[in-house]
């Protein structure tokens, strides 16, 4: 079982009033490897991204400054859109920087701008920025399911064969056509006491002790073990 | 007789032979034992001492299922710390299911296998060498294959990973299915999810883990990051 775990790729939405500046943004961060979107009008722009959203928006502002500053005004007005990452690309009069500098943007940077520039204003936001986090203060319990191999068995214990290195003294829940199917074992309760030993890299043998067996159980496995 | 070892068990059977039978099979091996026949000399005996474990019979003179009540009693008296073996003929999966669930730690059918018994002491009471050994028979192969669940307690979600407590160690680069109800409310989805360990943190008794998902699914993307934007303060 194999995981494809690409490098960290970033959503980039890609907004503005300029088609051909949008299209080379698009190719820069594509070529970057990231994925990009853009959106084909500003209509419905905050149920788009409260749908879709990006892990950052690149506003490509060349002269439409007052839509630009309404829409920007909208998203910070908005309880959860003005949480979104947002860079604008814009231009170098200072008035105009002024201006949108007062929202709550990222960064501001001016035209022109090439790869080089791009890049690294993305690397630095994301390197200071690691996307938003969440710490649970209350208990949420994660159900993990692994593969093993029951390798022994007597009448008390079985050894499991696995890439977990248990810890003392826990139950465990085990899913084995062999335990209930060969053997019967429908009541059957499993707690490891002490913590598993290395057998190859990496796979660790547990010993898992079977409780709650009943007499026709521990003859079962006396059957299978004569046979 | 065994070299004394530090460890006291009390037993309650109302048969008097099998009562003269455990205390010599207990002796034998160097363990104390007081055995008893009626709840009120066994209850007298647990709360005189701090035993390492109580057998319990089920069926008793004054009741049958007894000793189910006595299961209740031991861990209202002497809480969590002690252990309980339910010792009995009765042994339907009601009965065995019904004892776990009141605090029983292991249930042993009669009639008693000595090697069996005692083997389970050896292990409950993290003794060595009581007796000797059962012996490990191997598995065919194609039998082996088994599926088991970890827990693990969420710490921490970014948009590209979990961090997780384990009680156990997995090491970097191991893949597994992960499912739970804060994952269907993150996700959007109430199939279990394929993660990877990226990172370890060794701490006391415990370990935090870094697991990535397959991060080329836009769907789990968007919505992993829309539950963040709802319920996460700005960064």
């Amino acid at each position: 079982m194999k995981l494809n775990m690409n490098k960290i790729k970033h959503d980039i939405l890609i907004i503005g009033d300029s088609h051909e500046d949008i299209k080379t943004t698009i190719k820069i961060f594509q070529n970057l490897g990231h994925n990009t979107y853009t959106v084909a009008s500003l209509e419905n722009l905050s149920e788009y991204l409260l749908s879709n959203p990006p892990s950052i928006i690149y506003f490509i502002v060349k002269e439409q400054n007052k839509l630009f500053f309404s829409i920007l005004t909208s998203i910070d007005q908005h309880n959860i859109l003005h949480k979104i990452p947002k860079i604008i690309i814009g231009s170098e009069k200072e008035k105009i920087k002024k201006q949108f500098q007062k929202l709550n943007i990222a960064n501001y940077i001016t035209f022109p701008v090439n790869a080089t520039t791009l890049r690294k204003t993305n690397t630095e936001f994301f390197n200071k920025n690691y996307g938003h986090n969440y710490l649970f203060k209350d208990t949420r319990r994660l159900k993990a399911t692994m593969k093993g191999d029951l390798v022994k068995i007597n009448e008390i214990s079985a050894l499991l064969l696995s890439s977990v290195k248990f810890n003392n003294n826990q139950q465990l829940e085990i899913n084995s056509k062999f335990l209930v199917n060969k053997l019967g074992f429908d009541n059957l309760r499993i707690q490891i006491f002490r913590g598993s030993r290395l057998a190859e890299t990496k796979s660790y043998y547990t010993e898992l002790v079977l409780l709650g067996l009943r007499e026709k159980n521990t003859m079962k496995i006396r059957g299978i073990l004569k046979t | 007789m065994k070299k004394a070892i530090n460890k006291y068990i009390i037993t309650i059977d109302d048969d008097d032979d099998f009562n003269s039978y455990l205390k010599l099979l207990l002796n034998k091996v160097g363990i104390r034992s007081s055995v008893t026949k009626s709840p009120e000399k066994f209850l007298k005996k647990l709360k005189e001492n701090n035993p390492d474990l109580c057998l319990i019979d089920l069926n008793l003179d004054i009741a049958s299922g007894a000793g189910f009540q006595l299961i209740q009693a031991i861990r209202k008296i002497k809480g969590n710390d002690i252990t309980i073996f339910v010792l009995s003929r009765r042994s339907t999966s009601e009965d065995i299911e019904k004892a776990f669930k009141l605090g029983a730690n292991d249930f042993i059918s009669k009639p008693l296998d000595d090697a069996i018994f005692l083997s389970k002491i050896e292990k409950f009471l993290d003794l060595r060498e009581l007796t000797k050994t059962l012996p490990l028979y191997s598995i065919d192969e194609k039998d082996s294959p088994c599926e088991f669940s970890l827990y693990f307690n969420l710490l921490e979600l970014t948009e590209y990973k979990l961090k997780v407590k384990s009680l156990n160690f997995l090491d970097i680069g191991q893949v597994f299915y992960i499912t739970g109800p804060i994952l269907n409310e993150i996700y959007g989805t109430s199939k279990p999810l394929l993660f990877s360990v990226t990172h370890y943190e060794k701490h006391n008794d415990h370990f935090h883990l870094d697991l990535s998902y397959d991060n080329s699914s836009p769907e789990l993307r968007f919505a992993c990051r829309k539950w963040l934007l709802e319920n996460s303060t700005i960064f």
